[in-house]
């Protein structure tokens, strides 16, 4: 049988649906009267290597997230608190590493890259400068910090990362927009910048662990062979577009986990986690014009973090002009980094720090890297209560660094923490909203917002004009939640998040709500919901796909929407009651003071819903517009199959051009392989009419 | 299901029942089909099915939501299980609805696991394609098994896939393609 022939017979096999209902209530019954609700607590008896054995099969990456917590509290190795040194020797390192690691068997694995964050400490950096640019840049945290993104313009050109293509195209004027030239590589672009005629390509290969060899046995010392996933970093000359040309490639041994472009330099973040293998504990590698270079030890730092387990986080700087300037680089030895934010000034890491009871998170590590052009160091290291969110939890502004943590044990409490630049706390607002949980946050200059959520939304403000005394405002309970804060102004936020309806101890998600709200004396001025339980938006997960620019009163958000067909309930539609996708596309807002938020229009890149192509699971079809930009009058609105440029006054439909793209199969990991199918014909484009 | 409910039910079903029954009756389906698909043997799924709720709720507390959500956390539980029914000769449960019912426990309803058996099987029987090449999949190694049950039975997303075996999208894409690369060898 041919391969395709294959996958279409696995893809249309009838599969058992057979259900046992006598056992499935059976077990039900024997579950919820199990005891186990009682004796919450019984977990501190437990025998640890039980969890080794339940996740043996699983890969390295998994074990890391699973195990996490699981083992037996090391013993450490004391350091003085905050104190940070460079190891003297390897075998100090070494010692170093065995001594506190406290595991019988090495784990490693990543966090995942995708938690990466950046936001300007003052107030005014946040609002936009009238703009001088035409055209949108994507949606930072800090200004002058800039971070990778699948999208990127330079008001002329679009430059996007597909897969493993990295794709430019001519995009403005509009009618003359084409595919200029596309590079394609080996592993996955998992982001790029672009800085005047230079395109940098961050690229990751991940190898294939072969985690069915593992043996688990409580005694033996078994080890999953390792083999680390390079992060590359490419420089292009893209001068001529049509035909870039590589000019530098650096790679390093390990995960990609986060970066950032300030002035000329980029910033790329790699976790490689510390093993062991003849006994011997691995150092870091990097490479660099063809050469190899392991980092010696006695160039790592290391403080007093103590883990289960360690990974070398090495900040690689690179000049993205000059190619010729040697790349510099920092590493450490720390625990798994968990979120980063970046100032024009320092990096943070954080880190989780193991309570004593097993399984707790209560505490973050921070360090800070100081960082100026490609001179960096290792500066200080502070450590807070509970847990970071990510990086919209971290601002440094005016020389202090605050941070906002929940705290989870019997309940959850939130907390915001002041901390000089030497990390030691010089102020702190705890215990802020018990039982409930950090969902979003953002820091303004003197003030920060927080929304915790349970079962209604309470927006916090506070007060952080003096580092040694935060202090609450105020707060405003709406129902709902927001998982992004955007400032609207010095004055207003806007919020992105979920509808809620209360039942109970239980609160049901709806639409995906959009709020406005004014902090001074906290209140909702508008809000709009858009579809019903089910709806979605990449917004609330990553803030760079959204599009806002107060001087336009615009505001782009890709929304997933579900309907919920009420005439399947006849009794009345229940709160749980889930929709059905129905439409996915950009919702293009009016947002003002005076108006408040309007819907514009809508333009989707799923023009036949019949075509299963197009419309296939909606979320994750190649048509599922991710990211908006403009440039002068027009919008642009992407997906992976195509970008679509709209009238941005009227949003009527101009020009598009089609992209070439990777769908689940696996056909498209042969290489050369294009795009399996034209997108099928037949409705014409543009037929999104503005709405009012 | 949306993530961030079932973040909060699953930090409510440390406590209360309420909340874990809600998860069980969205996942029992899933996770029992799951077992059944990879298995295709019934008793062998119930008992998988029992071992991945019974464990999930052991270890709730130590469910953390990080970068996995607890849909995957069940499926990974249970693929663990179902490797090491493959591994072993004889399936080691540490719990079983028989010892609990010896102990002293009673079942709500009328539950006879005999004809209930009884009758899927024959349903089950009923699945010829299925079944043949279920027998060739049970073939291949586990990691291939995993990928294409995933994948064509349970229809996951890649995403998912990647999420419940711990690995890159792009990892999960060619073991994929390998996988059906070794099915269709076994021909």
């Amino acid at each position: 049988m041919k391969y395709e022939d294959l996958i279409k017979k696995l893809e249309n096999l009838k599969t058992p649906e057979i259900e046992l209902p006598g056992h499935r209530r059976a077990l039900r019954v024997a579950l919820l009267k199990s005891g186990y609700f009682k004796t919450a607590r019984r977990f501190r008896e437990r025998p640890i290597p039980n969890w080794a054995k339940l996740l043996a099969p699983i890969t390295a990456a998994v074990l890391l997230i699973a195990v996490v917590g699981l083992l037996a509290v090391p013993t450490f190795m004391p350091l003085g608190a905050g104190e940070i040194n460079k190891f003297s020797s390897y075998e100090q390192l070494q010692e170093f590493v065995k001594t506190n690691a406290g595991y019988r068997q090495f784990f490693w694995g990543f966090s995942k890259g995708g938690d990466v964050d950046l936001f300007s400490g003052s107030a005014e950096a946040l609002l936009p400068a009238p703009s001088k640019t035409n055209y949108s840049v994507t949606n930072i945290q800090v200004a002058g910090v800039d971070e990778a993104d699948i999208v990127k313009t330079d008001g002329e050109y679009i430059y996007l990362a597909s897969g493993n293509r990295t794709i430019i195209v001519r995009a403005y004027p509009p009618k003359q927009a084409q595919i200029l030239s596309e590079i394609e590589l080996e592993g996955a672009v998992t982001g790029i910048f672009i800085n005047g005629d230079k395109l940098v390509v961050l690229e990751e290969e991940t190898p294939y662990y072969p985690y069915y060899d593992v043996r688990w046995g409580t005694e033996d010392r078994t080890y999953i062979p390792y083999r680390a996933p390079q992060t590359y970093v490419k420089v292009y000359d893209v001068s001529d577009r049509e035909n870039p040309q590589l000019r530098r490639e650096l790679s390093a041994d390990g995960q990609y986990v986060s970066s950032r472009m300030i002035g000329d330099y980029a910033y790329v973040v790699v976790n490689e986690p510390v093993y062991e293998e003849d006994n011997e504990v691995n150092l870091p590698k990097i490479c660099s014009g063809g050469n190899k270079t392991e980092i010696p030890a006695t160039d790592i730092w290391y403080s007093d973090v103590a883990d289960y387990y360690y990974m070398y986080t090495t900040i690689i700087a690179v000049n993205t002009q000059n190619d010729a300037q040697e790349p510099t680089y920092e590493t450490m030895l720390l625990g798994a980094s968990s979120n980063l934010y970046v100032s024009p000034d320092n990096i943070y890491l954080t880190f989780p720090v193991w309570g004593t009871g097993v399984g707790d998170f209560e505490r973050t590590s921070i360090h800070r890297i100081q960082i100026q052009g490609d001179q960096m160091e290792y500066a200080a290291s502070g450590e807070v209560p509970g847990m970071v969110l990510n990086q919209f939890s971290m601002d440094e502004y005016d020389g202090y660094f605050r941070v906002a943590t929940t705290t989870h044990t019997e309940t959850s409490w939130n907390n915001v923490y002041i901390l000089n630049m030497s990390l030691n706390v010089t102020g702190s607002l705890t215990d802020l909203a018990q039982g409930e949980t950090i969902y979003s946050a953002r820091f303004m200059g003197e003030r920060g917002y927080l929304v915790t959520f349970r079962q209604v939304d309470p927006l916090f403000v506070i007060d952080l004009s003096d580092p040694n005394n935060p202090r609450e405002l105020g707060y405003l309970k709406v129902t709902g939640y927001s998982d992004y804060l955007h400032p609207y102004d010095e004055t207003h936020l806007i919020g992105i998040g979920k509808e809620t309806t209360e039942e109970g101890e239980f609160a049901w998600y709806q639409g995906v709500k959009i709020s406005l709200f004014d902090v001074r004396n906290p209140q909702e001025v508008d809000k709009e919901v858009i579809g019903h339980r089910g709806s979605d938006s990449p917004v609330l997960r990553d803030h760079k796909a959204f599009l806002f620019d107060k001087f336009r009163n615009l505001m782009v958000i890709p929304i997933l929407e579900a309907k919920v067909d009420a005439s399947q309930y006849p009794e009345g539609v229940p709160e749980w009651a889930y929709g059905e996708p129905v439409w996915q596309g950009a919702y293009v807002f009016n947002i003002s003071l005076d108006q408040g938020i309007q819907l514009k229009g809508k333009i989707t890149h799923i023009e036949n819903i019949s075509d299963p192509k197009q419309a296939y699971q909606y979320f994750w079809s190649p048509f599922a517009v991710t990211r908006s930009l403009y440039i002068e009058d027009i919008l642009y609105t992407l997906s992976d199959a195509k970008i679509k440029m709209n009238s941005l006054e009227t949003l009527a439909y101009i020009n598009e051009v089609e992209l070439p793209y990777s769908t689940w199969t696996p056909y498209e990991h042969v290489p050369g392989e294009t795009r399996p199918e034209e997108p099928p014909a037949g409705v014409e484009p543009g037929s999104e009419e503005p709405q009012k | 299901m949306d993530l961030s409910e079932e973040r909060e039910l699953v930090r409510q079903a440390q406590k209360a029942p309420d909340a874990f029954a809600k998860l069980y009756d969205q996942y029992y389906p899933k996770i029992f089909g799951y077992a059944l698909r990879r298995t295709a043997n019934l008793e062998v799924a119930q008992d998988i099915t029992s071992e991945t709720f019974f464990k999930a709720l052991k270890k709730l507390w130590q469910f953390r939501w990080r970068d996995v959500s607890f849909s995957s956390w069940l499926y990974k539980i249970a693929a663990n299980e179902i490797n090491q029914y493959f591994r072993k000769a004889e399936y080691k449960k540490s719990v079983s609805l028989e010892e609990l019912q010896e102990q002293g426990f009673e079942p709500v309803s009328p539950y006879d696991p005999e004809s209930e058996l009884i009758e899927a099987q024959e349903k089950l029987k009923q699945h010829e394609d299925f079944l043949e090449i279920q027998e060739r999949i049970v073939h291949l190694p586990a990691k291939y098994q995993e990928v294409i049950a995933l994948r064509f039975f349970e229809k996951k997303q890649i995403n998912e896939i990647a999420e419940i075996l711990g690995k890159k999208e792009g990892t999960v894409k060619s073991l994929l393609h390998r996988a059906v690369e070794k099915l269709r060898e076994t021909e």
